[in-house]
């Protein structure tokens, strides 16, 4: 038995700081002055709040993840009586689906320096692949992303199909991140 | 088996507080921002990760090539630590002050190896093996 320790500690050793060894430098998570907001031409609003995790490294910035969490119940329309609505079954049906989620698959920059992050965005429960342009700026205690991209509410049965409502609603977020550890 | 994986665990100890220490007195000085990609943390990772692998490939290579496969490891580990240092001297960030990142990271390209060196000896001088 005692013959095994030296082995167990050397392997357990080994798997640990090779896995620490290739993660990425910079873990951050969202911080305050977040804004994510809707607009159409009616109704128009913002979610209050957002949180999650994401890894960046300035060096690497395609090695970057996002893993974001969005509570619906935060809807802010202007109009109480459409938050309300916002969360019934016909809409987020926040009873089931209390988050909308991304979780970013792989991130690539383009011909102007914008990332690229590719993900899965739920919604009600479904998932689909999106792809979030994104601009980044700071430095490697405080980063913020920022960017605009469309989603379709019918792909994820949000409402129905409505003359007043429109299917693609513009997305403006920004998303402030701050250094969970430093060195 | 065991000499090697000691050899492998003393190296890594060794390595990591040389270098932890060397990085610590460094970033002390605040000279610019290179600690934002070299974070003593990743710097101790690598040196134990590569430590216990390369005394797991020394203990293939010494089965197979018997005392060449000591030598062969040495020669192969030298020239890369050599050749490595193009990494800190051709990185480019312009989000970040990196102006010393050669300065601070090339001496770490070479402590592992010649901790790893220096220690053979000490490690393979008696010929029995537990």
């Amino acid at each position: 038995m005692k013959k095994a320790l030296l082995p167990i500690f050397y392997f357990s050793l080994l798997i640990a700081s090779t896995s620490m060894a290739v993660a990425p430098t910079g873990d951050y998570e969202v911080t305050e002055g977040h804004s994510i907001a809707f607009k159409s031409a009616d109704p128009s609003g913002k979610f209050t709040d957002i949180s999650g995790d994401v890894t960046y490294a300035s060096g690497s910035p395609t090695d970057a993840t996002f893993n974001l969490k969005i509570p619906v119940n935060t809807i802010s329309t202007g109009n109480g009586m459409m938050n309300k609505k916002a969360l019934t079954k016909e809409w987020f049906e926040e009873e089931t689906y209390p988050n909308i989620k991304f979780k970013s698959t792989s991130v690539t920059k383009d011909e102007n320096g914008e990332l690229q992050i590719k993900g899965d965005l739920t919604i009600k429960g479904t998932s689909k692949e999106y792809t979030i342009p994104a601009k980044v700026s700071g430095s490697s205690s405080k980063y913020t992303f920022k960017g605009t991209f469309y989603v379709n509410r019918i792909d994820f049965k949000v409402g129905k199909k409505s003359e007043t409502v429109p299917d693609k609603m513009k997305i403006v977020y920004e998303l402030p991140v701050s250094k969970k550890t430093d060195k | 088996m065991r000499k090697f994986m000691i050899h492998g665990l003393i190296v890594a100890a060794i390595s990591s507080l040389v270098g932890g220490l060397y990085l610590h007195y460094f970033y002390a000085l605040e000279l610019d921002e290179s600690y934002k990609v070299l974070p003593i943390w990743k710097v101790v990772s690598i040196y134990i990760a590569l430590s216990l692998f390369l005394s797991l490939v020394l203990m293939i290579a010494s089965r197979i090539l018997k005392k060449w496969g000591v030598i062969v490891l040495n020669t192969v580990l030298t020239m890369a630590s050599v050749a490595s240092i193009a990494l800190p001297i051709t990185y480019i960030n312009q989000e970040i002050d990196t102006t010393f990142i050669a300065v601070s990271a090339i001496p770490v390209h070479f402590i592992m190896p010649i901790i790893w060196l220096a220690l053979q000896p000490l490690t393979f001088s008696s010929s029995h093996e537990a």
